[in-house]
């Protein structure tokens, strides 16, 4: 019996790094992103598929496990095949935590709005961020910057015209959804510190229902990649 | 006779009658792809070449390795009815050629620290890298169609209907001596 469990032990130690099912567009292995900055990031993504059919994912992974940037964010994107078979309008940000190590990996379909060089330069302007440790801030600006090459923010305008709700700028949606949960972060922890020996579970549940209360705009559509085909175009850095 | 035919029929759909030229396909796609990543990458060396000469003209035997690498590596196209093994070494020889004496001229570069910081030059570098990532990517894929068509060729029971109808023959795997880049890198001196 020993032996055999011995044996499961090595057999887990030895198989490569999985990558994780898709699960939304935002996984966070290692909780870098408060539950709200999260929901909101979340948020936004899916409003952007469900406008302009570019399925952008956030992958913060713990640790590559000897794999290089590379081949690991080409194997992510090989099992999700995110964005449309038509249109292959994927796009992957993805960080290893522990190897310090950033990655953009841009669908065919996108490969003319981002270029290698493009990409490269996005990630140059954020690895600062990172070397100061504010996450947060530099994940935000890969993301607006890969929307605004990707020219969301024409298309959420021109769609805006149809659909009233819509926002004009999607940047300044972006800015105004993370500085409100910046805020709400903010009382919570408050109200966490004043009210403190109250039960774990419920305050875990004011925590959610507060955030669905502005943040279900995205309502809770599933997602999933639809077949999109990625060929190795993108950047990688370090920090 | 009808009859007849239908159980045969299922057979040998059963037995690759549709997967063995899907693999063929496939093959033919992922090789395209190789050769089309390669030839992205010959395409960027001449704007490079030029923006290197504005700042290292002394660097010429290093440019010009490179450039002549380039036309070897352009020479050597194959399409995929001419694709063997002894063609295939021959095409991974002259592109390895060709990332041997760039990876020199990236090494050289380094001397100049105001090249280093030219725009231009910067995103070609960004442009070089991508375009070497999606050979990998390629490569890979074309190793792993290549496997997937030599399985249904030599594996029965598809192989007995690839020698009843297509005939189809293995085609060539990268090898390890293909890939000759690693002994080309050059070393760095101080």
């Amino acid at each position: 019996m020993r032996c055999f469990l011995l044996l499961i032990f090595f057999c887990l130690t030895l198989s490569a790094r999985d990558i994780p099912s898709l699960s939304g567009p935002v996984i966070d292995e290692v909780g870098i992103l408060s539950f709200s900055q999260k929901t909101q990031l979340s948020n936004v993504l899916k409003n952007v598929y469900s406008d302009s059919g570019i399925q952008l994912q956030v992958f913060i992974a713990k640790d590559m496990d000897g794999d290089v940037i590379e081949n690991f964010s080409i194997r992510a994107t090989d099992k999700w095949k995110l964005g449309s078979k038509s249109e292959d309008k994927g796009l992957l940000f993805v960080m290893a935590m522990a190897e310090k190590k950033v990655r953009i990996e841009v669908g065919q379909g996108l490969e003319g709005d981002i270029t290698d060089a493009q990409a490269g330069m996005l990630i140059q302007s954020l690895t600062p961020y990172f070397k100061r440790g504010d996450f947060a801030t530099g994940i935000l600006v890969g993301v607006n910057g890969l929307l605004g090459l990707a020219k969301v923010e024409s298309q959420a305008t021109s769609l805006g015209m149809k659909k009233s709700t819509k926002k004009n700028s999607l940047g300044g949606f972006l800015l105004f959804v993370i500085i409100l949960s910046m805020i709400i972060d903010f009382f919570l922890g408050l109200r966490k510190r004043i009210i403190p020996s109250r039960g774990g579970f419920r305050r875990q549940r004011s925590y959610t229902s507060l955030d669905n209360d502005f943040g279900s705009s995205g309502g809770s559509s599933s997602w999933s990649g639809g077949g999109g085909g990625f060929s190795g175009g993108g950047a990688s850095g370090g920090w | 006779m009808r009859s007849a035919l239908l159980p045969l029929l299922l057979f040998f759909s059963a037995c690759g009658i549709q997967s063995l030229p899907k693999a063929k396909n496939e093959v033919e796609a992922s090789w395209a792809e190789v050769q089309n990543q390669y030839k992205r990458r010959a395409d960027l060396i001449p704007n490079l070449v030029n923006t290197v000469k504005g700042y290292a003209d002394q660097e010429k035997e290093t440019l010009t390795a490179v450039v002549e690498a380039r036309a070897k590596a352009t020479q050597t196209n194959i399409p995929i009815e001419n694709l063997n093994q002894e063609t295939l070494n021959q095409f991974s020889k002259a592109q390895a050629g060709l990332s041997g004496a760039l990876s020199k001229l990236m090494v050289v570069v380094e001397r100049y620290p105001d090249l280093k910081s030219n725009e231009n030059f910067k995103q070609l570098q960004f442009q070089l890298e991508g375009t070497e990532n999606r050979i990998t990517v390629a490569r890979n894929r074309y190793i792993e169609t290549i496997k997937e068509f030599n399985n249904q060729v030599t594996v029965p029971p598809n192989s007995w209907t690839n020698s009843l109808f297509y005939k189809f023959d293995k085609m060539p795997q990268y090898e390890v001596e293909n890939l000759e880049t690693v002994k080309d890198a050059p070393k760095v001196e101080f």
